[in-house]
């Protein structure tokens, strides 16, 4: 009668079997990745005229500081450099000073040239906006009269690990 | 040797309860409710960012959802979770849109503990909505190999 008992209790089981065997869940694999990312952004379009100077001094250098930039970078110890499209005319000097996102450091107001030269170094997994950038223009008397000249400043992030 | 052998009553008594326990499973299936999905997403790459902005977002929406509920004044509900957290500065999004008289809580971050999707489901025979994954990643979260996590959805009563 206990056997009996038992195949009887597993017919009934296998309708409570059933009914478990249908709880409804069903399930999604999701896979995701995030790559190296460095992107750098500069705004504001720099004019610099020199047009005075103090007698007995060089012409007066000029600063122009509307530009700004941004970065953003996923790797850690990145670093800017700027580059210049040609090299200046005899006599002038054109400089950039990025002012440096936290925890990063700025090399300050840099001469640019036609090679690479580091401005901010040690930027690390950030990503800031409206950073200062500051141009200056030097020229010593014997440069002369220049006429209105452009160069191209291209800036790099790289270096990221 | 012994063995066991029923009486012819007791026979009659088995083979009732094993008829009886498949038709109830039976009926249960067919009027049973049901959730199913068309199957899991493709991989939520992060590749891009604007300069000053956090890395842009990677959106999948190609997976569906296919659900009724058993009896129309029984509603159910969807509820999801993850097996495992999400790596730190990571979100994973789910949004379900709603199939016809339920309700969608929404773009909801998905965690290990169960969240309500989709509420009040009283469609009794199968409806379809889509299924949009959002995966977001600070600058500070890095970079991040390929990695996986299941997420589980449930049909359950409601509330």
């Amino acid at each position: 009668m206990k056997f009996t008992k038992l195949f009887a209790a597993a017919g009934v089981l296998s309708f409570v079997a059933s009914a478990a065997a249908f709880a409804q869940t069903a399930t999604q694999i999701v896979t995701f990745q995030v790559n190296a990312i460095n992107q750098i952004s500069v705004a504001g379009a720099p004019s610099l005229t020199i047009n005075t100077a103090v007698a007995g001094s060089a012409p007066t250098s000029v600063t122009d500081n509307v530009s700004t930039w941004a970065v953003t970078t996923n790797q850690s110890t990145a670093k800017i450099t700027g580059s210049l499209s040609a090299a200046m005319p005899a006599g002038l000097t054109l400089s950039a000073n990025l002012a440096a996102p936290a925890g990063a450091s700025s090399a300050g107001l840099t001469a640019l040239s036609a090679g690479a030269v580091d401005l901010v170094t040690g930027i690390t997994k950030l990503n800031a906006s409206g950073l200062g950038l500051t141009y200056q223009l030097d020229a010593t008397a014997a440069a002369g009269v220049v006429a209105s000249s452009t160069r191209t400043v291209t800036y790099t992030i790289t270096g990221g690990v | 040797m012994r063995t066991h052998k029923p009486a012819a009553g007791s026979r009659r008594l088995v083979a009732c309860a094993w008829v009886i326990g498949l038709a109830l499973s039976a009926v249960s299936t067919i009027g049973a409710q049901s959730l199913s999905v068309s199957g899991s997403p493709a991989a939520l790459k992060i590749t891009t960012a604007s300069a000053g902005s956090p890395p842009n977002a990677a959106v999948n929406s190609a997976t569906t959802y296919t659900v009724k509920a058993k009896k129309a004044n029984q509603p159910r509900k969807i509820t999801a979770q993850l097996d495992a957290t999400m790596p730190a500065g990571t979100t994973l999004t789910i949004d379900l849109n709603p199939v016809t008289n339920s309700t969608s809580a929404g773009p909801v971050d998905l965690t290990t503990t169960a969240q309500d999707l989709v509420i009040d489901i009283t469609n009794t025979v199968n409806l379809t909505a889509a299924i949009t994954y959002t995966f977001n990643a600070s600058s500070a979260a890095g970079v991040i190999p390929s990695s996986f996590r299941t997420v589980t959805f449930t049909l359950v009563a409601f509330p």
